[in-house]
């Protein structure tokens, strides 16, 4: 392993690859201080870049944009009460009250130091894993494989707004993961006669469509300035190293949020909001001297923005061992290895060691630089997040369609992006979830190659699959989780 | 205020819509070969058993009174709401027939005057130096050829 660490670190450390780190950085900054842009759009936004690089030079230009986007969305939380990304809404109920009382520099500092080191612990805890990740998926067989992308498109759904809606737009996403020539059967399916469909529906633009274009014509509807709070220009950016200080103060506070955001980052769909939150909780309801939570403890700022980092580094290993992505960005991320020949899986681990190790450096260096670029100018980046909607929308949207047509040259694929970007729009406004289409889809070839593969192996028996114990035990897990909301369902009916 | 998703029997709607299309899809993976189909076969009565679900799950929901609507905001909800397919869907059109170079600055000028409410000037400026970024990236530093339209396609 110090050898491909030794290579990771040389390739990482040349010039043009430190550029694409920076540029990554920079695009995660910016789409995380944005509220409602966030880590998807910029991933999606950025990907058609990547098609001319070396697949080394995408992950490293990915991991900047990944290691950076929660620091960004810490910044909008704190000085505008309005969080950058989704998780960074923890952060607000501390973060705006320090603000409040002039403290906005020692809330800052404390955000992007636990934001980096939560991401560096989560780090260390991947390549711990790495080795005996490796030993562990080597023990499963097709019908396990099948059933470990079953539970993590269940618990995923289960976490989403509404279970119903979250499996239709699963099976929605299995169904367009189907269209092409099928390989296994020889078979040209659901292509409609459509000569351009026989490859099937690319990733690239049903991304751009689903996350990009779809977020865009949301915010057209909802129009004006993203936020309309009180300009970063009149906030004071005063007390950074006070803030940094504190998370060295609070050991206990930090390491706690670090390792909740880890674990759950390892749970297909629970992510980043409730990770952020199970920390701020359990850090207020376990403190001494806990009177101060909701009206500016510092405290309140360093648990969740611990976790929220954290969990990046839990979710890269179910995506990178099994191939199973846990949020919208990891199968976002998933699509640009397998666009850039790299297959996740068991192999990679086994295979691609350096590039593996590659990634954790180049979300290690994102974490560290985007802190620092966060602690020096913070008060500028709050600005951001007043640009005008409408000058967002259009650019957005051209550099979208031009992006999704650079993939393969073909103007098909900018009706693709067109179509799934309605498609996302109405998902949106009637609320089907999008992330469980967008997991389905990338899990669709994995799912169906190892269902057929069980079916071989036990003559068409899918009883049989459950006499293979590591099989059985995802069942229950699935059924488990299934259960949850059923199990919510009868507490509430039982407490009215 | 007006909104499409929130008028009468919407969610009743796109439910029967997503029945149809499971019941189609399902339907037509029976015509393929034993591998090809079979799990979408699988995938299929799945997709039609939640669906179904959910028209069960609609019909019993009260509240489909469409008392949300308000006649007078209807029209202009419904612009607003169909407001950014439209003009996704002329820039489609306008990149299809013309190419990105013609439909890039016609309608970055377009929404910057019409919809975003900026002077012409402004608007021409900024589609001028915004279609000059993404031809400098995309066709200059990453030297992607970029469609020219069926008009101009050679």
């Amino acid at each position: 392993m110090l050898d491909s660490l030794f290579t990771a670190a040389a390739y990482l450390g040349e010039g043009a690859n430190i550029a694409y780190l920076l540029l990554g950085v920079a695009v995660g900054i910016l789409f995380g201080s944005i509220p409602g842009l966030g880590g998807a759009t910029a991933i999606a936004l950025l990907l058609p870049l990547t098609f001319g690089m070396q697949p080394e030079q995408a992950i490293i230009l990915m991991g900047g944009i990944m290691g950076a986007v929660s620091i960004g969305g810490s910044v909008s939380a704190i000085l505008l009460n309005t969080p950058g990304t989704a998780p960074n809404a923890a952060t607000c109920i501390d973060g705006y009250p320090l603000t409040r009382q002039g403290k906005a520099g020692v809330a800052i500092g404390a955000a992007a130091t636990a934001s980096s080191i939560g991401g560096i612990i989560s780090l260390g805890i991947l390549v711990a894993m790495l080795p005996v990740a490796k030993s562990i998926v080597l023990l499963f067989g097709p019908p396990a494989f099948f059933m470990l992308a079953v539970l993590g498109l269940t618990s995923l759904t289960v976490a989403s707004s509404n279970l119903l809606r979250g499996l239709i737009s699963a099976c929605v996403g299995l169904f367009i993961g189907f269209i092409g020539y099928d390989d296994i059967g020889g078979t040209e399916r659901y292509t409609g006669g459509i000569e351009f469909l026989w490859d099937g529906v690319s990733i690239v633009p049903l991304l751009i469509g689903l996350f990009a274009i779809a977020e865009m014509m949301n915010l057209y509807r909802t129009g004006g300035p993203i936020t309309d709070r009180a300009t970063g220009e009149s906030v004071e950016v005063v007390g950074t190293p006070e803030g940094i200080r504190s998370v060295f103060a609070n050991p206990r506070t930090l390491f706690s949020g670090a390792a909740i955001g880890t674990t759950i980052g390892m749970i297909p769909g629970v992510g980043g909001v409730v990770a952020s939150f199970l920390s701020y909780s359990f850090v207020a309801q376990t403190s001494r001297d806990n009177q101060h939570f909701g009206s500016g403890d510092v405290r309140g700022v360093i648990a969740p923005e611990a976790a929220n980092n954290a969990k990046d580094g839990g979710a890269l290993i179910p995506t990178l061992a099994f191939g199973i992505p846990g949020s919208a960005e990891m199968a976002i991320f998933l699509g640009v290895l397998i666009l850039h020949g790299i297959d996740p899986g068991p192999m990679l681990l086994i295979e691609r060691e350096a590039t593996i190790l590659m990634l954790v450096l180049a979300l290690l260096g994102a974490t560290i630089i985007s802190g620092l670029l966060i602690l020096i100018g913070a008060r500028y980046l709050a600005r951001i997040a007043h640009i005008d909607s409408m000058v967002l929308i259009p650019s957005v949207i051209t550099v979208s369609l031009v992006g999704a047509y650079s993939l393969h040259n073909t103007i098909g694929d900018v009706f693709v992006a067109v179509f799934f970007g309605l498609v996302g729009y109405f998902m949106i406004r009637a609320d089907y979830p999008r992330i469980t289409l967008i997991i389905a889809f990338v899990l669709s070839g994995l799912m169906e190659r190892n269902f057929i593969q069980s079916m071989i192996m036990f003559e068409g028996n899918w009883l049989r699959m459950f006499g293979d114990v590591t099989t059985l035990v995802l069942f229950v897990l699935t059924l488990l989780a299934l259960s949850i909301p059923l199990v919510r369902y009868l507490r509430k009916m039982r407490a009215a | 205020m007006f909104t499409l998703f929130r008028s009468r029997y919407a969610d009743l709607v796109i439910a029967v819509l997503l029945f149809i299309i499971a019941g189609v899809a399902t339907w037509t993976a029976y015509s393929y070969s034993r591998a090809s189909g079979l799990f979408p076969i699988f995938t299929g009565w799945l997709f039609l058993a939640l669906t179904g679900l959910e028209i069960a799950v609609q019909v019993r929901k009260p509240g489909h009174s469409g008392a949300d609507i308000e006649s007078g905001s209807t029209r202009r909800g419904m612009l607003v709401e169909l407001g950014g397919p439209i003009w996704l869907g002329f820039l489609l059109l306008v990149v299809y027939i013309a190419g990105f170079l013609v439909a890039i600055p016609l309608f970055l000028f377009l929404f910057l005057y019409l919809a975003a409410e900026r002077t012409v000037i402004r608007s021409a400026v900024f589609a001028i130096l915004a279609t000059v970024l993404i031809y400098g990236v995309f066709a200059g530093l990453l030297e992607y050829r970029l469609f020219a339209g069926v008009l101009f396609d050679t």
